[in-house]
């Protein structure tokens, strides 16, 4: 909730605790009386191999970065990167050399890059771009394999934004290509979903998406309690798909 | 798939890691993609039995990895790989959303197609889990 932890797995039956650090960023994260929650945290899957926390909600302007220890175990906040005041990252993603970091920011409806420094694992700011809308609100982020479009799932505005990545500046640049997650005439996904009545999960390809797009959208409602509407990004690389990205 | 595998059988390390009887685990992409289960049933099987986002898929065990198109020695196969069935089990972590902070192991079999919770962790109960992922050894988690 506001802590980021790290487990051992031993077995699937024996998971120990081994850490729990606070978000530091700003003193009010922390506090108990603050919005400010753990959100999303993304593992380097190369050396240094840290740990990279998005807060969330209030306070949430800065990205906190966590070395591990030999065992693995998160070790230390080592660094608390920029974003901006207004920032609630949800979801990132690494390009394939795991060089760059691209960030989907809802509050402050921006989807950042920041570049990673080989050596420490720590983050300096590229730059950010605006969403196509002022209430799109980027969810999350995917790449391509190829490392030249980043996908972004915009939550406020039901559709798929299309970027391609600059190969000098790494950053991504809108195309002007995006794509609706509803019908025609439909103001939301959650309301397409409840007027349909469905409780199942059903896949949607984005409205008039080109079938060289490798993506598509699984969306999930439950009316048990509260509708929930789970929608992913998948992204396949001929019949196998690559990586998949969920949201509650 | 040549790529992934390059993954998986890169043998990620951590820095100063000393233990030479600890087991390198293959990525999970490499897990992901060895798996007979099609990647639509599986992400069927995550969204529609456990309703709960915060989840992984782990490959437990199974003798038919060396069926399979693969370029990693038997060797490098999961630590957990302990059975000589041909089937294969496969586990999922949940975490909670709301206190108690706990995190649930269920186990799915993909010949009889059953999905059981098999363990309950506690953690500390003010801590629930927004987010889980595993690291690049697939033996620790990282959660939110």
């Amino acid at each position: 909730m506001k802590k980021w932890n790290s487990f051992s797995v031993k077995s699937p039956t024996e998971i120990e605790h081994t850490a729990s650090f606070p978000m530091e960023h700003d003193p009010k994260a922390s506090q108990a009386d603050t919005k400010t929650r753990a959100i999303f945290v993304l593992a380097g899957k190369k050396p240094p191999y840290n740990v990279y926390g998005n807060p969330f909600y209030d306070h949430a302007g800065s990205g906190n970065v966590f070395s591990v220890n030999e065992n693995g175990a998160l070790a230390k906040n080592t660094q608390n990167y920029d974003y901006c005041s207004q920032t609630a990252i949800h979801g990132m993603v690494f390009d394939a050399s795991e060089t760059y970091l691209y960030s989907a920011d809802m509050w402050a409806n921006k989807v950042w890059c920041h570049k990673k420094d080989p050596e420490t694992g720590h983050m300096t700011t590229v730059g950010s771009v605006d969403a196509p809308a002022p209430g799109d609100h980027p969810r999350w982020v995917e790449i391509a394999p190829s490392g030249k479009y980043l996908y972004a799932l915009m939550e406020g505005g039901n559709r798929l934004g299309v970027y391609s990545i600059d190969p000098e500046t790494h950053m991504p640049v809108y195309t002007n290509k995006i794509y609706p997650l509803v019908p025609p005439g439909k103001k939301s996904l959650h309301n397409f979903v409840l007027n349909h009545n469905t409780t199942d999960t059903f896949y949607r390809s984005p409205g008039n998406l080109p079938q060289d797009v490798p993506l598509r959208c699984r969306v999930q409602v439950s009316k048990r309690q509260i509708p929930l509407c789970n929608i992913a990004i998948e992204l396949s690389r001929s019949d196998r798909i690559h990586r998949s990205v969920q949201a509650q | 798939m040549a790529t992934l595998l390059d993954v998986g059988s890169s043998s990620p390390k951590y820095p100063d890691l000393g233990d030479p009887t600890f087991k390198v685990f293959p990525s999970s992409a490499a897990a992901f993609y060895r798996n007979p289960v099609s990647p639509k049933q599986q992400l069927n099987l995550l969204v529609n039995l456990v309703q709960n986002p915060f989840l992984m898929f782990r490959k437990l065990q199974g003798k038919n990895l060396s069926l399979l198109n693969s370029q990693i020695s038997i060797s490098e196969k999961r630590g957990f790989s302990t059975s000589h069935r041909r089937t294969m089990l496969h586990h999922l972590m949940v975490g909670t959303w709301t206190p108690p902070g706990a995190i649930f192991t269920f186990q799915f079999d993909d010949e009889a197609l059953t999905l059981k919770m098999i363990k309950r962790t506690e953690i500390p109960k003010d801590e629930p889990i927004s987010w889980m992922t595993f690291d690049v050894r697939q033996d620790k988690l990282r959660t939110a």
